[in-house]
This record gives C-alpha cells, sequence and structure tokens, in this order.
C-alpha cells in the first residue's frame, strides 16, 4: 500500500514537472519555426541572446524585461536574432552565476547582464569574453573592464538632480530628510552619493533624518510620520524612489501640514499624486531611469555582434520631469506602477500590468 | 542489538539512498531527453562547480538537523565570511588569502559554539537562537562591507574555485563527513541525541557538548563554503549568502533529513542538492520562465516531505 502511494507520488510529481518543461520547450520550438520561415525569406544574421537578469522584484524591472521581450521579438521578426533566452536569478549572486553558465552551454552569441552583485559576476563575465561571446552588462553593472560595453544609467546623477532641486526650492538653507533605498544595494549607494555631492556644497543645509526605507511605501511612511510627530520642522525631503515619495506626501496630507518640496522619481503613480497636490503647492522632480535601457544593452551587443566597435560605457541620460512636464508623461489610464520614461506602448503596458 | 534489527535498520537506510538515487537518476534522464544540451561534460560540470557553496552549506545544514536543531544564520555567516575574505590579505599571491581563512574559520566556529551555547544552557529554541544570529550577523557584514566589493586575492581565488579543486575539496570534505557520521563515536553520539535526547542522557552521552560540537563542526563548514563561495566571486557581498538558509534547509529535506533529528544521510543530502540545481538548470536551458522554478521548487520540496511522511508512517 505504501509502495503504490508512493509510486503515484513520484508519477505525479514527474508529470507536472515533465508538463512545466514541455509548455517552455513548445514555445520556444515555435521560436524556432518562426526562425525557419525567417530564414526561408531573408538571410538575417540569426544571433541567439541571452538576457541575465538578477530579479524581477519590482515594477522597473518587469517593464525593463518586458523592453528586451518586445525588442527581440522585433528582431526575430527583422531576422537579426534567431532565439533569445532569459534567466532570473531572484537576488541570488550565486544563482547568477549559474544562469550566466547555462546561458553559455546554450551557445549564445551575446549576452547581456545586469548583475546581482558587482564584483561577483566579473569573473564569468570574463570567461565568456574570452571564450567569444559579446557581453554587455547595463544597469547594476559588473565591475570588470575586460567585458565588451556596458550602458548604464548613472545612480549618482540620479541623486544630484534631486538633491539640486531641493537646494534651489529651499534656498540653500533649511532641514531636510534623506529617504534612502535598501543598505548595501549600489543603486542606493550611488544615488545617496550623489544627492551628497550637492547637499556638500551646501554648508546651511542640516540632514536632520537619514534612513534607509528600502524604497517602499509602508517603510518610508512610518518613518516620515515619526519624523512629523517628533515636531522637527523640515523644510524638504530628498527621496530616491517614487513609492517613498508618495508615502511622505500622504502622510503630510493626513497630518494637515502644508506639503514641502520632495524629489520623487518617474513612476506613474507618484505622478498622480504629483498632479492631485499640484494646487496644495507641492513641488517636485523626478528623475527616472529609462525602462528601455535593456533594449540599448541589446542594440549595443547587436553592434559589436556585427563587427562594429562600441563605447566601452555608453551613459544613457537620465530623464528628468518638472512641474510643467506632467501631462507630458502621466497616463491616468494606466495603473500606478507604470514606468513613464518607456518605449513600450500602451497597449503593451496593459500587456505586463493587466 | 539481534542480527535481524540490524538487517532492517541496514535495509531502511539503503532504501532512503536508494529512492533518492532512483529519483537523480530519473531526472537525469527526464532532463536529457528534454534538452540535448544537458548532458555535456560542460554542463555537468557547470551543475556541480557553480553549486559548490550550496553543497558545504547543505552538509552544514544537515548536520544540524540530524541532532535536532535547525540554523537559519547559515546564509548570514556565509555572507559574513565573504566579507571578511574580501577585506582582508587583498592583494598579492595565494599565501595573503590565509589571514582570511583563518579568521573565518575561527569567527564561524565562535558563531557555532555561540548557537550551540544558546540552545543547550539557555534553553531558547533553535529556529529563534540562530534567526538572532543570523540578523546580527547580517548587520556585522554591512558594517565591514556596505555594499558587494572588496576584492579577494587572484592569485588564490582563480585556482581554488578551478573545477579541479573544488572537485577534490568536495570529494574530501564529503569522506571525512561520512566517514565521521557513520564510523566514529561522535558520529553515533550525533544520531543517538537527535534521535531522542533523553534516552542518549540516560545512556550517559552528554547530550550538550554533542549538540555544541554539531554547531561548531556545521560552523567549520560554513567557514569553508563562504570561503569557496568569495573565491569564486573573487569578492564580498553582505548579502550573497542569504538564499542558501532556505536553500541548504530544502536540499537537506529533499535528501530525507527530518526535523525531528536523528533522521537523515550526508549521501542524500548531497543527492538533494543535485536535484534542485538540476531543476534550475533545465529549465534555464529549455528557457523556461523563472516562476516555473519556483513552481517547481515548490512541488519538489512537497514531494520530498510526503515521501519522507509516508515512509515514516
Amino acid at each position: 500500500m505504501k509502495n503504490i502511494k508512493r509510486i503515484l507520488m513520484v508519477a505525479l510529481i514527474l508529470c507536472i514537472i515533465l508538463l512545466i518543461g514541455a509548455c517552455g520547450k513548445s514555445t520556444k520550438e515555435n521560436d524556432e519555426s518562426l526562425k525557419d520561415s525567417k530564414d526561408s525569406q531573408d538571410s538575417g544574421s540569426n544571433y541567439v541572446v541571452g538576457f541575465c537578469n538578477y530579479t524581477v522584484s519590482n515594477s522597473w524591472q518587469t517593464q525593463m524585461e518586458a523592453e528586451f521581450k518586445y525588442a527581440c521579438e522585433r528582431l526575430i521578426e527583422e531576422g537579426v536574432l534567431s532565439k533569445y533566452y532569459i534567466t532570473n536569478a531572484d537576488g541570488d549572486a550565486n544563482k547568477q552565476i549559474s544562469d550566466f553558465k547555462d546561458l553559455m552551454t546554450k551557445k549564445c552569441d551575446a549576452i547581456i547582464i545586469t548583475a546581482a552583485s558587482a564584483s561577483a559576476l566579473s569573473p564569468v563575465c570574463e570567461e565568456a569574453v574570452d571564450e567569444g561571446i559579446v557581453v554587455v552588462s547595463f544597469d547594476s553593472l559588473v565591475d570588470t573592464s575586460e567585458i565588451t560595453g556596458k550602458v548604464s544609467c548613472n545612480d549618482v546623477e540620479f541623486g544630484e538632480i534631486g538633491a539640486q532641486f531641493i537646494a534651489d526650492s529651499i534656498g540653500g538653507k533649511g532641514k531636510i530628510a534623506m529617504l534612502d533605498g535598501i543598505a548595501g544595494s549600489t543603486c542606493s549607494e550611488g544615488r545617496t552619493e550623489g544627492a551628497m555631492n550637492i547637499f556638500n556644497k551646501y554648508p546651511d543645509i542640516e540632514i536632520v533624518n537619514q534612513t534607509n526605507a528600502d524604497w517602499d511605501y509602508a517603510k518610508a511612511k512610518v518613518v516620515v510620520e515619526g519624523l512629523l510627530n517628533s515636531g522637527i520642522e523640515l523644510d524638504a525631503i530628498w527621496s530616491q524612489g517614487g513609492a517613498m515619495t508618495q508615502a511622505a506626501v500622504d502622510a503630510f496630507n493626513e497630518a494637515g501640514k502644508s506639503l514641502i518640496p520632495m524629489s520623487g522619481e518617474a513612476s506613474n503613480g507618484f505622478l498622480k499624486v504629483w498632479k492631485e497636490n499640484l494646487d496644495n503647492g507641492f513641488s517636485s522632480i523626478c528623475p527616472g531611469y529609462p525602462t528601455y535601457i535593456s533594449e540599448v544593452a541589446l542594440e549595443q551587443a547587436i553592434r559589436a555582434l556585427n563587427g562594429e566597435t562600441i563605447e566601452d560605457l555608453y551613459v544613457l541620460p537620465s530623464g528628468s520631469i518638472g512641474d510643467e512636464d506632467i501631462d507630458d508623461y502621466y497616463n491616468p489610464e494606466l495603473p500606478d506602477s507604470y514606468w513613464v520614461i518607456t518605449h513600450l506602448t500602451d497597449e503593451q503596458v496593459k500587456e505586463i500590468f493587466k | 542489538m539481534t542480527f535481524k534489527v540490524r538487517f532492517v535498520n541496514h535495509y531502511k537506510r539503503r532504501r532512503d539512498i536508494y529512492n533518492i538515487y532512483a529519483l537523480l537518476l530519473l531526472f537525469v534522464i527526464i532532463s536529457s531527453i528534454l534538452d540535448k544540451d544537458f548532458l555535456t561534460l560542460r554542463n555537468l560540470t557547470n551543475i556541480f562547480t557553480t553549486n559548490v557553496p550550496f553543497l558545504i552549506a547543505a552538509y552544514a545544514q544537515t548536520i544540524v538537523i540530524l541532532i535536532g536543531g535547525v540554523d537559519l544564520s547559515i546564509g548570514a555567516c556565509i555572507s559574513l565570511v565573504t566579507c571578511i575574505m574580501a577585506t582582508i590579505g587583498t592583494e598579492g599571491g595565494w599565501w595573503s588569502a590565509m589571514p582570511g581563512i583563518f579568521i573565518s574559520f575561527l569567527v564561524c566556529a565562535v558563531l557555532g559554539f555561540m548557537k550551540g551555547i544558546l540552545i543547550t544552557k539557555f534553553g531558547i529554541q533553535a529556529l529563534i537562537a540562530t534567526l538572532s544570529i543570523s540578523l546580527i550577523i547580517g548587520g556585522f557584514s554591512l558594517a565591514i562591507l556596505d555594499k558587494p566589493g572588496g576584492n579577494v586575492s587572484k592569485e588564490f581565488s582563480k585556482p581554488f574555485s578551478s573545477d579541479i579543486s573544488l572537485f577534490i575539496i568536495c570529494t574530501i570534505i564529503f569522506i571525512l563527513i561520512w566517514f565521521m557520521l557513520n564510523y566514529t563515536k561522535f558520529g553515533k553520539y550525533i544520531y543517538a541525541v537527535g534521535g531522542n535526547s533523553l534516552s542518549a542522557y540516560s545512556a550517559g552521552i552528554n547530550v550538550d557538548v554533542v549538540k555544541i560540537s554539531g554547531f561548531i563542526l556545521s560552523g567549520f563548514l560554513i567557514a569553508l563554503a563562504g570561503v569557496v563561495s568569495a573565491a569564486s566571486m573573487r569578492s564580498g557581498d553582505p548579502t550573497s549568502g542569504e538564499p542558501l538558509t532556505l536553500k541548504s534547509l530544502t536540499a537537506s529535506i529533499i535528501g530525507g533529513a527530518s526535523f525531528s533529528g536523528g533522521k537523515g544521510y550526508i549521501e542524500c543530502t548531497f543527492a538533494g542538492v543535485i536535484i534542485f540545481a538540476i531543476i534550475n538548470n533545465i529549465l534555464n536551458l529549455l528557457g523556461v520562465s523563472t516562476f516555473y522554478q519556483y513552481i517547481a521548487q515548490g512541488l519538489l520540496l512537497i514531494f520530498a516531505i510526503a515521501i519522507t511522511s509516508i515512509q515514516d508512517k
């Protein structure tokens, strides 16, 4: 009896795992048949590319991965690519190393990577380059110069844009609070570094509080409520994330305090809050990373595959939205988590966030 | 112990091992049917070498589970070791990494001792004690390295994390643990204490000493996992080890280790780790979305636990 149960169990689970594998396999085979049909039409270059992603834990990353996917599908139709792979390490540097090696096993001609850890992924990237694979690192960069190219958005610049706005709007003098991202993340440290570059130029700006609110609405709200309760009169808040600024605005409104200048980030949700509070005298700026950075990295990789020389470091300019530009970017029909500096069409965005 | 009882025990033990290796074989067969790149030397080497820290961490977890505990601080300790390795002796020949290695082993052994003391002498549950230790160590790691970085001497890390040396390290470690658990008094004590600490106590075994020693031994393994991890990343990372806590737990349980203690085999944990690694690998090779990897991992875990509990009935 025990044995029968056990055998049934094994059979059941294996079926499920096989099924999962088969689902994946069938979509890939579709890709291949697509490739074959393309082959007969034109002789494209038919590269295989891989995207070694480290996480899709937030909507920016989801949208960024989607930009890559749509760009690949377009390039497959154009006959430039034959196949693409996406791996995801869920923030685990060790898993990302093995993901990267899996992409090498699949004989990718080019791999673009956004790294869970700047240093940890360097050895494996160098190994791939030694084998003649084009490696382009973007967003969260790897810490080695021995790769084909890098594409970055400048974290420091992001921090500086927000901080300069804060300094200007309070006349270079006053008490401010800083809401940082996750302690230890390259992005958070870079943005904070940028902000400090600016604030250090203004001796009269006093930083009364600096907290890692992890880009999280709930955590930021607790911090700002605490500051409001402590009786400190803040003049401005420098925040490095849209959700955190949104939380700060809500905390101020709930406490019945008049709004002070706060820096934000280019998400649809934040633009909504900003637009709603424009009449209350709320002023902000939002620097934003374009989500199409993955597409830019892919284009760089393909240029390199085609034998062109590419820049060692291509810095994609941070977009920035001011009080007067809101209507150009804000789309009330799309969800809050949508990032407005994008190449995706509204339909594609709806598809992702459905 | 009569011959019959001994034979039955032997058979039970063999059955656990046969089951898990049969499962492993099935996975290998299915995977090689699904993707032609799976059964290549290169891919099999990758599966093994990229999971060495995971493998050693799982051994550490298995030993703790055997003595009836659980260690939720394994990941944090590994992160700490990578931070230590990346800040001490960062330049120079292979010997420059030695002070870092020495300190790492010392720190992990002391931490293991502390965990053991908290659990045995203060009577704190293993779950709580190791969770608190994990938080404290996480803070220390961030204090040493606030973001991934630092450097581990290339002269040390390149040869140390090469495929061949990883194979040698894993083989030696496996044989040592396997020998210790099966053929030494200490190994028998570990199974006795985990199985039933009261009867172990009445049989004259110093339960507390065995538990504390188990945690110290597990500490040494954690340090080794951290050193391998630091060498393969050639740097430190204050958070890189975190996923290993749950992964090591999962692999131990897939391998049939029981939370009630006293049951589990090192050779099964090895198979558990490799099965876990194969799932990720094959789904990557097939280009299946990562989300399904979690589903597969979850199913595997439920399956493994169900098997163990059916067998225990």
